[in-house]
């Protein structure tokens, strides 16, 4: 224990001398937290689109400032034909062009199903999906409009009255969604990039060789470059969690003792695997792209800003050796839905036997001979 | 362990790295408070042989004895016994003399206060009390390299391991870096030093003259210049060398 | 110019030589195109959904029906009991177990019936029910809310246009331009913007860094070569890889993915070639701020990369972001680029419908070589 404290001590002078890296591990993250949540967005607020309307009638009209007056639709010109729609929509100027076919007010009128085109721009599949889901309720609203006004009696015939809620975030604020994980970006960082690229630093320098002929254990030494950073880590977690409450007034619903238990055991798991990753790297340039790598792909599966529902299934047992992935399911449902410890239980099993063994094989791939 | 035994007994070590043979088939014995030499020129496998001795690099084959232990069976025990100092300075350039003082004596298990009374000693005799907490990375080479020396003999090893100690510094600043090693030998410490300067040499109790990977002479400077009919150790290592090339 | 090309298989050597940076400089593309596409769909299948039905009548059971064999959703099995003696199998939560239902985390959504579902319906003409969507999760809620309304407006049309169908009007969509709603359509144009700017802006300024700080800077300044040449043998070996890797993931997008090259294969040729210029001009430039490769490094992880992955447009769509950040993105590059390479590979624009992005490309590049050409000169101090 007393030569993990005398690394540890080490560390932590290293650590608070070098001005540079404290900024880095101290101000630029939280920066980047209260910058980003506001990039990472995946709301579709303001849908611009054209009509072109070949029917010309007053019911088109109509259907067309429906569309104006909601307000996630922003009427941007007329086109007075397909083509000229098209290339509004090649240029990105529209995200969709509501075709309003010759003859919609007669077939309307007489019975005969009319048609309306919707060309939605659906290079990003997730907004096209939403700006179609919209664009439906409104045309089916308008619908139901023009049958009441033509059949009165139909009033309140066969409705179906569908009320819903969103629990846990009633105004669907993105931001709710996307701190936690930030969070977890925030916090992954340090576990993997500060730990690795320390570990480097020292070979590189050739500290490690006096370190080597010196009879330390490996566990020790291991767990003393661990440590520094591990509170580094929670300590940048509570900081990240106060300035969610204090500037974005991000629900924290569940028990904030039980969520410190899951991210200490996380970083723990993610900073062997750091170190892992350091002891197999032989310069800064390598480890910095191994873990960058292993960074942006543990980051995607995960399910940061997808549900892990749209995921194939596979992905599903990859998950399973994702430390991200632990984490990233947690920490929303403990600050988000109040989930307890039952409801966590199974991840923290696991978490528990992922951190256990990566850290063995941390202290394992360490080598004190070349 | 018996007094008369050697400090280091190498038998047959040999060590690859793939098809190039590091070192071939050394064979030596190293006597206590003796003080080692071990002479080649840059890549005639010195570090390599010195790494393997020092537990940081396996051997391929061959039996090393340090300090009575088998180093095959007692890697750690004997990382208790021995100190080192590389040729690539190893002290924490971004700490201070006291900080890579308390952090070594820490990692060697000493306890707190001798730390502390070992490093009052110490910088004392350095006449660097003055120097306590300054940055390392600060001082100049010749006293990071004095710092670097004392810091191996801090927790009082039986065997220190010098691998190049001196590289880079000015021939003064050298001679009283070796004046250190005497008084360490004086007490009985075994020095088993490393270098290509052959004015060093002559410092040795014993040099040891490593060409290719295989030992080529071994003996003390006196008996060596008088075998090759030389006037100084650099003669003694050219005429080898230039043998050995025929 | 014999000498330069030395010069430059030198360079080639040196990146060849680190096999490891060049299996994740070649890997990463791979695997990120590979994980985009296979991973990101859009496509929401078996989700969890959970019943509370009061009513449990035909009418109910009828739209129960209709909801799960949509194909995006299937009943979460810990809620459901085999009622004793039949076959049938009675959902098991109640109104006051939503709560306890979320937190396990596997439900999303909720639907309940409430009393008396059919008879209301032949009786007063309307029924109620209701949709508790999990929302920690905003966007996909959105989105399964949306599912259950039209399963239950097609529903619900059955039962009010009975009689006047003919007044239903159809809507037809069209997907334009990605009509399977692929993920990957929209990210490997993001994921070239992306390693381009890994292997010519972070490469180029670390390993210039990297010369500096080990010294060997001088070494090649006293040779006979030209600083220019230095530079620009620095710069070509990134220019050859990251052409390399464009390649690989065009390749890897078509062949895998069906990711189309409709416009013209000049244009897109253009557009990268103009790219990888401005990001290897770009870290030239960080290059002169940096001493040490940590610092290289970081400057440029955390003024370049970030930004192309959160501000370009790649992943986040820029218009939902508020104006300050809005700001920052039509500053950087990537931005452009994607752009126009979406319009011209996806879209099948010509040049001319690319032409604001080019003219802003091409003036960015300006920039850079004025900044460049004044920072070479006092670049050893």
């Amino acid at each position: 224990m007393r030569t993990i404290f005398y690394i540890v001590q080490k560390e932590f002078i290293q650590i608070f001398r070098d001005k540079a890296l404290l900024t880095l591990i101290l101000v630029v993250p939280l920066a980047q937290l209260i910058a980003l949540i506001y990039a990472v967005n995946l709301e579709v607020k303001n849908i611009d689109f054209t009509v072109v309307d070949y029917d010309n009638t007053q019911i088109s009209a109509e259907l067309t400032s429906v569309f104006d007056a909601s307000p996630i639709f922003t009427l941007i010109d007329y086109s007075h034909s397909i083509e000229e729609g098209h290339d509004l929509l090649t240029h990105g100027d529209v995200d969709m062009i509501v075709v309003i076919p010759d003859g919609f007010t007669k077939d309307l009128e007489t019975g005969n199903s009319p048609e309306i085109q919707l060309l939605i721009d659906a290079i990003n599949g997730t907004s096209a999906f939403l700006i179609n889901n919209y664009a439906r309720y409104i045309i089916g609203d308008f619908n139901q409009d023009i049958v009441i006004r033509r059949y009165p009696e139909t009033q309140n015939s066969g409705a179906i009255d569908m009320t819903y809620s969103y629990w846990y975030n009633p105004n669907l604020d993105y931001k709710v969604f996307m701190f936690p994980g930030l969070l977890v970006i925030l916090i992954s960082l340090i576990g993997l990039f500060l730990a690795a690229l320390n570990f480097v630093k020292e070979k590189e320098m050739g500290n490690v060789a006096q370190i080597n002929v010196t009879a330390i254990k490996k566990y020790q030494f291991v767990s003393g470059k661990l440590i520094p950073f591990w509170i580094i880590g929670i300590a940048e977690f509570c900081l990240g969690l106060l300035v969610g409450k204090i500037m974005f007034h991000i629900p924290m619903l569940g028990s904030i003792w039980l969520l410190l238990l899951y991210v200490a055991v996380y970083l723990i798991c993610i900073l062997s695997f750091g170190l892992f990753l350091g002891a197999i790297s032989h310069s800064q340039q390598q480890v910095m792209f191994f873990t960058f790598f292993f960074f942006l792909t543990f980051l995607i599966l995960s399910g940061i800003f997808t549900p892990l529902e749209t995921m194939p299934a596979w992905v599903q047992y990859v998950n399973y050796l994702n430390p991200f992935a632990y984490l990233m399911k947690v920490i929303r449902m403990i600050l988000l839905k109040g989930s307890g410890f039952t409801d966590i239980l199974k991840d923290f099993v696991l978490l528990v036997v992922y951190g256990v063994m990566m850290f063995i094989v941390a202290v394992k791939s360490y080598r004190k001979t070349a | 362990m018996n007094n008369s035994d050697p400090a280091i007994k190498v038998v047959n070590l040999v060590k690859k790295f793939g098809d190039f043979v590091a070192n071939k088939n050394l064979t030596f014995e190293v006597q206590k408070g003796e003080i080692f030499g071990f002479l080649g020129a840059n890549g005639a496998g010195k570090t390599t042989a010195m790494q393997i001795l020092c537990g940081i690099s396996l051997p391929t084959s061959g039996k090393v004895t340090i300090a009575g232990l088998d180093l095959n069976k007692h890697r750690e025990e004997i990382k208790l016994k021995i100190g080192y100092m590389s040729q690539r300075f190893s002290l924490y350039d971004d700490l201070t003399v006291k900080e890579n003082f308390r952090f070594f004596g820490g990692i060697y298990r000493m306890s707190k206060s001798q730390i502390k009374t070992a490093t009052e000693m110490l910088l004392d005799r350095l006449d660097m009390m003055d120097k306590m907490n300054d940055i390392v990375g600060s001082l100049p080479m010749g006293w990071k390299q004095k710092l670097a020396f004392t810091i191996a003999n801090m927790h009082e090893p039986e065997i220190v391991f010098l691998d190049e100690p001196t590289g880079g510094v000015d021939p003064l600043t050298r001679r009283r870096f070796w004046e250190l090693i005497y008084e360490a030998a004086e007490k009985g410490v075994t020095v088993f030093v490393t270098t290509h300067y052959m004015d060093e040499a002559e410092y040795c109790n014993r040099v040891c003259i490593m060409n290719d990977g295989a030992i080529v002479a071994l003996d003390a400077p006196a008996k060596l210049k008088e075998q090759y009919g030389a006037a100084n150790m650099d003669e003694v290592f050219l005429k080898i060398v230039n043998r050995q090339k025929k | 110019m014999i000498r330069f090309w030395a010069f430059v298989k030198k360079e080639f050597l040196h990146i060849l030589r680190d096999r490891r940076t060049l299996m994740i400089l070649i890997g990463l593309p791979v695997a990120l195109v590979v994980l985009f596409g296979y991973i990101i769909s859009n496509e929401i299948r078996n989700v969890k959904i959970a019943f509370i039905d009061y009513s449990n009548d035909y009418l109910t059971a009828k739209l129960r029906n209709e909801i799960l064999s949509s194909g995006y959703f299937v009943e979460d099995a810990d809620f459901l009991v085999p009622a004793m003696a039949t076959d049938q199998i009675f959902p098991q939560v109640e109104y006051g177990d939503i709560d306890a239902v979320f937190k396990k985390g596997n439900t999303s959504v909720i639907v309940i019936f409430n009393k008396d579902f059919a008879k209301n319906i032949e009786r007063e003409g309307t029924a109620a029910m209701q949709i508790v969507a999990d929302a920690s999760d905003p966007n996909t809620a959105a989105i399964l809310v949306g599912y259950i309304q039209g399963i239950v407006n097609d529903f619900q049309k059955s039962l009010f246009f009975s009689g006047r169908e003919s007044m239903v009007i159809d809507v037809e969509p069209r997907m334009m331009f990605n009509s399977e709603l692929k993920g990957a359509y929209m990210y490997v144009p993001g994921t070239i913007a992306f390693i381009l700017m890994l292997i010519c802006a972070i490469m180029t300024s670390v390993s210039i860094t990297r010369e500096k700080e080990f010294g060997s800077m001088e070494v090649l300044l006293v040779t006979p070569l030209k600083s220019s040449q230095i530079i620009l043998g620095k710069l070509v070996p990134y220019v050859f890889l990251s052409i390399f890797c464009s390649v690989l993931i065009f390749v890897l997008g078509y062949w895998l993915f069906d990711v189309p090259f409709k416009g013209p294969i000049g244009v897109v040729i253009l557009l990268t070639l103009l790219f990888v210029a401005i990001a290897l001009l770009l870290g030239l430039w960080i290059s002169n701020f940096t001493k040490t490769m940590e610092v290289a490094m970081t400057l440029s992880l955390v003024a370049l990369m970030l930004p192309t992955l959160l501000l370009s447009g790649f992943i986040f769509p820029i218009e939902s972001m508020p104006m300050f950040l809005q700001v920052l993105a039509s500053i950087i590059p990537p931005r452009y680029f994607l752009e126009a390479i979406k319009t011209v590979m996806l879209k099948g624009g010509e040049l001319v419908d690319v032409a604001r992005e080019v003219a802003v490309l091409v003036f960015m590049l300006s920039v850079l070589v004025v900044l460049n050409i004044r920072g070479i000169k006092p670049r050893l101090e």
